[in-house]
This record gives structure tokens, C-alpha cells and sequence, in this order.
């Protein structure tokens, strides 16, 4: 198994790229014209597809939750907005206030949604994970919990279609192929399914201790570097997304959180 | 830190009068257990189920009272150290632990990361962790596995890296709880000789051994005797009150309080068990030989069922899918977990499906069922449901009483006299006495044989068994045999996944094996266990009875399921002759075998016998 190189956004410091995400994500909920998140939408869709080698079908997945919602937030927003020039859409009639707050609103959905994307789909959890106990000062028995914790979310989707199977064998009217689908049958299997986890979770838990986790001081071998280019990359991101705030207020296109209550 | 006569090395555990309570409510678990294990030896801890085996493991290792609620009273240090004193992650370095299930105890979602984890979490020297896991994994057999995500191991694999990861801190202890339980027989076996192993003393002059931890001990907790390599120097029997009935060298407690331990139901190695039985030797001698083939004669062998009898359960072509949420989101149809399976299960008899973990055997019990997603024929003769009973009990539960579950299944198929059926079945499972407790608060036993109460209640014409008697002891595990045997007699037709082949050729008619996800043959069980190049492929290891069969007794003519029964039956027999005449397993008539607390270190007593 030989791993590809990683790519840029792999390499940047897990906690840098946490920070200096959230700090865009924050500063993005405060513009609310729609040029300036498209813009901010583009550059970073550009960086995952070039500097993070995700693939395209990967990234349109991904986008579909944050596109359904930004669908929702556009059409409550033209509906119940009124006020502005009417625009004439096919056979509607609407108000431009409210389509360009929604389109705006819309819009920040899908660059919020791609910033959370350059976490997920470019960061390995276990670096994310030894960086925050690195460089974030985040306990390890923490951190690492959150890790084993991971483990069992990502099995629980089998042990939920065992548990589903297991219920419905029972019933002697089932229908072959087909697993009930009745809220009660749901709880059942939810139920059994809470209880294996508490089992399953306090097995993890004696595991951990018996791997010596918070026992004292302990050491890292791979450690998870940070260094002046992760530095200049938030830096460059922060000065990207100001010098587009910049632009924007010199154009004149730039509106505040005041443009929602107006 | 009292320190004893040798502070250089202490014994490994020293418990004097240890007592545990369990819970918020205190349930007394263990009572007054007294055992020392030296430096450098093993123990083994043999009971019945629910004796508090477990909980001693936990009382140990510090989990009790630490993580789990509950209390220790009496005397207890591990390496020198009182287990109430200190958290578990601080004792861990001293003390490793390897648990029952393979998956429930790996943390992170790589092999390696998994191993520097123990080392990082101990505060490691990192320029020495990369080769430190390396042998670590190696000691164990598993350096390829260094790379692979945890989630992809089998059981076996799984089991090895825990291992593994449980010795790379370099323990003084080692303690296990029941590592082979859930394994496949030849991961069993190799993983059980590992096991084995694991106990050492320094050399004589400590000459090339690591300069730290020159001891390492074991207390081991384990039912499949005849898998490991060697049985550990002393053993400790706990009762049913959770009390010490015999504590002494391996070999004579096994063979003087043989009877008692049959009586409480608790597996026996094979060499004990002839004895027990009459047996003029060991295995392997003209005498033992022509005795048990005469005893393999004195039952008769089970009447093959005429071939013509009508299919109960028909599949042709049957191919199944993996099941579940991910499934429907790959991109094309992946290939069939289960393929190309043509398969009659015959009115009255037993089918054992055997395999290699992971080999698709559980799935095609569920395409059997109708349950996953199928393709190709599979119908029962009546059109009647199949009945079927999952690996966990637990997982089948839907309703807030024994009595509702019972009655769930009955209710649905809105039959006419429910509460009298229902309480027959309580009845002929032995529940009636917790009918209104709540399935969850059941033991192991209890529950298994809830799950069969369940399944049988609407007397199905195919019962599917998943490893019914994985977790239970010896007469826990007879009693199921018992229960699907007296299906099939009664003209039901039973399917039974199970690693146990000697309960396979015992109960079973005929037998199909499972690799890789394809039905390699069905054909009796004396044809498949007598083919070592199938048994080779499917992860079949013969356990030293039928081994024997194999070499010797099958060439005189004896049937395997008839000898495996006629020994127990001998066994049993023997068993309640004594127990009729010394009714001695009450708490009073402990007596500590041999006197001496362990025999001398390094004398491993074999547990197979050499053939």
C-alpha cells in the first residue's frame, strides 16, 4: 500500500486549518450581498479541486446537503420577503429584496459548506486529533476518545442492519427482502442498538485505560509539524478574504447584517 | 508500597480474602478469594459462567472499582501495587489486558497507530516506538498486518494485534479474558498457543534478555482447553457463589476435582475428560485406544436420514448482497458476499454450516432467512417464515418482559391460544421462574435460551442457529445441543453456524462448508472431517478427539458423532455417580489441591496429548 504524497491542504497544520477556517466562516456571516460569498464560494471550491486533489464527483456529493439547504433558505426568503423592484421570473413575480437577500444567504450556505469540506475531506482525523493536543493544548485523553469514539460510529451502520435484521426475522408475517419500516419497530431496533453501543463503548473505554491513556506525560511519534509556511498560509487565506471584503466595499457591493433587518 | 521478601520482583498477584461487589446495588460477585501467582508463572480461572471470572480479571486490572461501579474488600496487589490505589491507565504500565471481542478493543483505525499508541500513551522514547512495534507485532506473527485499517482485520487478526499491543508496554502481567472465544478454530488454535507462551523467567544469568521486566506472568480466563498450546502451571476454580473451590497446580486440580468441575458444567481438557470417563491411558496407547473404540461402539451411530426425505428449506441459485446503509450507495451492484448456492435442508435433520471467520457463513443464514437482499430461489416447502437465532441475543429483543418476548412472535401470527402456548414454552426452556424480569437483566444462558424460546414458540419448519452457543459453558452449550436435536427429531429441519466441531459432529447430519463466500461441499460429517485438504481450506482444526478419530478410530470403524456423544454420555455418567455418592461442591469442602499456592515456574502441563 504506498500512499500518494499529500497534497497541500493535507499537509497544512491540522489546528492552523481548524482556526483559520473558522475565522473565515465567522467573518462570512456577517456580509450578507451575494458577490462577495459566490466569490469567496469559487476560490474555495478552485483550492479543493487544485490544491486538495479532490475529486469533482466527491465534491458534488458533498455539496448536495448544503445545496438543499441553500435551496430552502433562497425560496423562504423570496416568499416571505417583500419590498424592492418586483422581478419577473418565468410565470412569478417577486421581490428583488428578498431574492437577493436569499440568493445571499444561499450562497453563504454553500461557502460555509465548502470551508467545512476542506476539514473534512483533507484532514486525517489521527493528525487532527495529535495536532489539537499538540498545538491546541486539548487533553489526550480527550482527543483520543473522540478517536475510538470515531471507531464506533463508523461501525454502528452495520450494527444497526444486524440489530434490524435480527428484530424482523421475528415477525412471522415479514415479507421477504423487506425490513419493517414501522416506528415501532424503529424504536425497538433503536433501542437495541443504544444498549450494544453503551456495551460496546465501555468495552472501549477499559481499552483505552489498558493502553495506558492519561496515565501521565505522555509522547508523540508522529508528531504533527507547525511551522512559518502553515502560519503564512493562514495568513494569506486571511488577507485573501479581506482583500476581497476590500474590493467589495470600494465597489460598493458590500452590505452589512443591518441589510437583514432593512 | 509494602514490598515482600524479594523487592527486586514481587508476585505478580497476591489476593487474600478478596471480595468484589458489583453495581450501585452491590451485588456480591466474588467471595473471599485467596490466590497468589509468583512472578514469572500463569493462572488459569476455570468456572461456570457467571461465576465471576470476569470480574476478577476487572478487579485486577483496576476497572473495578475504577471505571465500572463497585467495591474490592480484602487484600489485593498486582506487581506489588494495591489495583484501588492507582487509576487503571497508571497500572497499565504494568499490567497489560486482552479482552474477549477482537473489535471491541482496538482504538484507533490502523494497526500501527494502534501500537505507538500504547507506547506514546506511556511516555516512550519516539525514536524507539517504530521498532518496538515491530516486535511487538512480531512476537505475535503479525508484522504484515502493520499497515491495515483495524476495521478490515478478521477476528483472528484482530485478536493477535491486541495482543500485541497488550505486550509492546513490556507488562510484568499479562491477563486475558477469554481471547480465543469468538474465533474460528485454527485462529483459535494459533492464537491459543501464543497464549500459551507467554509466561517467562529470566535466564540464569539474564544474558540477552531486555534489561527491564525480565518477568512476565499470565492470568488467563479461557474455555477452549484443548486449544491451547500448553494449559498454564496453576489453575483456580471459582463456584457459584463466586467462592475458591480448588486452587493448585494445573494438573491436579484438573484431574482430582474433575467431577466437580464436570458437575458445574465447565469445559475440560481432553486428557482429563478420558480419565474422568475410565479411560485404562492416556490417548495414543493400544489400551486407551481399543477402550474408546469400543465406547464409540456402545452408542449407536445416528441413522443417516433417507435421502429422499422432502426439502424443507429449498435455494437455488441463491446469491446474497451485503445488507445495510452503505450498500445501496456503491456506484455498481458489488459482487455477492454469498454466491452460486444450491442447497436442500432435508425435514429432520441437523445441517452444520462451518467456515473460516468471515467467509460468509452468518450471510448466508441471513439470505436463507430472506433478510438481506437476494437473488435466485429460496423458499421453505410450507411457505411458512423460517425461524432464525442471531449470534447476540441481545439484538433480537423488542419487548419489556420475557413473557412479552415470548408471546411477541405469537401474537403476530395471531394465534388462538397465546398465554397457553406462551407459558408452555417458558416451561420447556426453564424461564417460567423470570417470566416478568426484563430480557436485558438476564445472564448469558438465560438470555440464549430466550432467544430459542422465541424463535420455537410458533414451532417454525426451518430454524436457522447462528453460533448458539458461543459464550456458554459445557452445560449450557449441551443444553442447546439438546434443544436443536430434538427439533430435528421431531421433524423440524435446523441449520447451525458453529466454530465448535465437536459439537458439529455430534449433533449434525450433514455438514456444508463455507469458503469465501461460496458452498464448497455438503456431505456428512464423518466425509468432512476425515478430508484434510478441506478442513486445511476452511479453516478447520480438528480439536484432539477428532484428531484422533481421524488417525486411528476411523479406521476401526467408528462414527465421529458417535464417539463425541458416547464420551460425554461417559462423562455425564461418571459425573453423577459421584456426585450421588459426595455431594462435595458446597463452599465447605474447598480444599486447596496439593497445598502449595503454584507449581514451580516453566513446567508447562501439556494440554493435548501427543499423538
Amino acid at each position: 500500500m504506498t500512499a500518494p504524497r499529500p497534497t497541500v491542504l493535507e499537509r497544512w497544520n491540522p489546528t492552523v486549518k481548524l482556526a483559520t477556517v473558522l475565522l473565515v466562516s465567522t467573518a462570512a456571516l456577517l456580509v450578507t450581498d451575494p458577490v462577495t460569498p459566490a466569490t469567496g464560494w469559487l476560490l474555495t471550491v478552485a483550492a479543493l479541486l487544485a490544491l486538495g486533489r479532490v475529486p469533482v464527483r466527491t465534491l458534488a456529493l458533498a455539496h448536495v446537503p448544503f445545496v438543499v439547504f441553500a435551496t430552502s433558505l433562497l425560496v423562504v426568503n423570496v416568499v416571505t420577503r417583500p419590498g424592492g423592484d418586483p422581478v419577473t421570473l418565468g410565470p412569478l413575480t417577486v421581490g428583488a429584496d428578498g431574492l437577493a437577500i436569499g440568493a445571499a444567504l444561499a450562497l453563504r450556505t454553500l461557502f460555509v459548506g465548502s470551508l467545512s469540506l476542506v476539514l473534512v475531506l483533507t484532514t486525517d482525523p489521527v493528525r487532527l486529533m495529535t495536532s489539537l493536543h499538540q498545538h491546541a493544548r486539548l487533553p489526550a485523553t480527550w482527543t483520543f476518545a473522540v478517536l475510538a469514539a470515531h471507531r464506533l460510529l463508523v461501525e454502528l451502520p452495520d450494527a444497526w442492519h444486524t440489530i434490524r435484521c435480527a428484530q424482523a426475522v421475528r415477525d412471522p408475517r415479514r415479507r421477504r427482502g423487506r425490513l419493517p419500516r414501522s416506528p415501532r419497530s424503529l424504536g425497538a431496533a433503536a433501542f437495541a442498538l443504544l444498549v450494544g453501543a453503551v456495551r460496546r463503548s465501555e468495552r472501549l473505554t477499559v481499552a483505552l485505560e489498558s493502553r495506558g491513556l492519561g496515565s501521565g506525560p505522555r509522547t508523540t511519534s508522529r508528531p504533527v509539524p507547525l511551522g512559518v509556511p502553515d502560519v503564512v498560509a493562514a495568513g494569506a487565506v486571511l488577507a485573501l478574504a479581506g482583500a476581497l471584503v476590500a474590493v467589495g466595499m470600494v465597489a460598493g457591493w458590500v452590505t452589512g447584517i443591518g441589510a437583514l433587518t432593512a | 508500597m509494602a514490598e515482600r521478601a524479594d523487592p527486586r520482583v514481587p508476585d505478580a498477584v497476591t489476593a487474600d480474602g478478596v471480595t468484589v461487589t458489583l453495581g450501585h446495588h452491590g451485588t456480591r460477585v466474588l467471595d473471599g478469594v485467596d490466590v497468589t501467582v509468583p512472578a514469572g508463572t500463569s493462572l488459569l480461572v476455570l468456572g461456570p459462567s457467571g461465576c465471576g471470572k470476569s470480574t476478577l480479571l476487572r478487579a485486577l486490572v483496576g476497572v473495578v472499582p475504577h471505571t465500572l461501579p463497585g467495591a474490592v474488600a480484602g487484600g489485593l496487589r498486582v506487581t506489588g501495587i494495591d489495583p484501588r490505589d492507582v487509576p487503571p491507565p497508571a497500572l497499565a504500565a504494568r499490567v497489560g489486558l486482552v479482552q474477549q471481542r477482537p473489535g471491541d478493543q482496538l482504538c484507533l483505525a490502523r494497526v500501527d497507530e494502534e501500537l505507538r499508541f500504547a507506547l506514546e500513551n506511556r511516555g516512550a522514547d519516539p525514536r524507539t516506538m517504530d521498532g518496538r512495534a515491530t516486535a511487538a507485532l512480531a512476537a505475535v506473527g503479525a508484522e504484515h498486518l502493520h499497515d491495515r485499517a483495524t476495521h478490515t482485520l478478521s477476528g483472528g487478526e484482530a485478536q493477535r494485534v491486541a495482543l500485541a499491543a497488550a505486550l509492546v508496554a513490556e507488562p510484568d502481567l499479562v491477563v486475558l479474558d477469554e481471547p480465543t472465544a469468538l474465533l474460528d478454530p485454527a485462529a483459535a488454535h494459533e492464537v491459543g498457543a501464543l497464549v500459551a507462551g507467554l509466561a517467562r523467567t529470566p535466564g540464569p544469568d539474564g544474558e540477552g534478555s531486555p534489561a527491564r521486566a525480565p518477568h512476565r506472568s499470565v492470568v488467563l480466563v479461557e474455555h477452549r482447553l484443548d486449544d491451547l498450546g500448553a494449559l498454564p502451571g496453576a489453575t483456580l476454580v471459582l463456584g457459584r457463589e463466586g467462592r475458591v473451590l480448588a486452587h493448585g497446580p494445573t494438573d491436579r486440580v484438573l484431574r482430582e476435582r474433575a467431577r466437580d468441575l464436570a458437575g458445574l458444567g465447565c469445559w475440560l481438557p481432553l486428557a482429563v475428560r478420558l480419565e474422568q470417563a475410565g479411560a485404562p491411558g492416556p490417548l495414543g496407547s493400544c489400551a486407551a485406544d481399543a477402550w474408546l473404540v469400543d465406547l464409540a461402539h456402545s452408542v449407536p451411530a445416528r441413522p443417516a436420514p433417507p435421502d429422499r426425505r422432502p426439502a424443507a428449506l429449498r435455494a437455488r441459485g441463491l446469491a446474497v448482497h451485503r445488507g445495510g446503509l452503505r450498500a445501496g450507495r456503491a456506484r455498481r451492484p458489488a459482487r455477492p458476499v454469498v454466491r452460486d448456492v444450491d442447497l436442500d435442508v432435508r425435514a429432520g435433520e441437523v445441517l452444520a454450516v462451518v467456515g473460516p471467520n468471515g467467509g460468509g457463513k452468518s450471510t448466508l443464514l441471513r439470505g436463507l432467512a430472506g433478510l438481506d437482499r437476494t437473488t435466485g430461489e429460496v423458499a421453505t416447502a410450507t411457505g411458512d417464515p423460517v425461524a432464525m437465532v442471531f449470534q447476540d441475543p441481545e439484538h433480537q429483543l423488542v419487548a419489556r418482559t420475557v413473557r412479552e418476548e415470548v408471546a411477541w412472535s405469537a401474537r403476530l401470527a395471531r394465534l388462538a391460544d397465546v398465554e397457553g402456548r406462551v407459558a408452555r414454552t417458558l416451561d420447556a426452556f426453564g424461564l417460567a421462574h423470570r417470566a416478568d424480569a426484563s430480557p436485558y437483566r438476564l445472564s448469558g444462558g438465560e438470555q440464549r435460551r430466550l432467544s430459542l424460546a422465541t424463535a420455537t414458540v410458533l414451532d417454525p419448519p426451518v430454524l436457522l442457529a447462528d453460533e448458539p452457543t458461543f459464550g456458554l459453558d459445557r452445560a449450557q452449550a449441551a443444553a442447546v445441543a439438546r434443544v436443536l436435536r430434538e427439533r430435528a427429531d421431531a421433524g423440524g429441519a435446523v441449520v447451525l453456524v458453529s466454530h465448535d466441531l465437536s459439537l458439529v459432529a455430534a449433533v449434525a447430519d450433514r455438514v456444508a462448508v463455507v469458503v469465501d463466500g461460496a458452498l464448497v461441499t455438503v456431505a456428512e460429517p464423518s466425509t468432512v472431517l476425515a478430508d484434510d485438504a478441506l478442513c486445511a481450506l476452511a479453516g478447520l482444526r480438528r480439536p484432539p478427539l477428532l484428531e484422533w478419530w481421524a488417525r486411528t478410530g476411523r479406521g476401526r470403524g467408528v462414527d465421529p458423532g458417535a464417539l463425541v456423544r458416547a464420551l460425554d454420555t461417559a462423562c455425564d455418567a461418571a459425573c453423577d455417580a459421584a456426585c450421588d455418592t459426595a455431594p462435595d461442591t458446597a463452599p465447605d469442602a474447598v480444599a486447596s489441591v496439593g497445598g502449595a499456592g503454584a507449581p514451580a515456574p516453566g513446567v508447562p502441563v501439556p494440554a493435548e496429548v501427543s499423538l
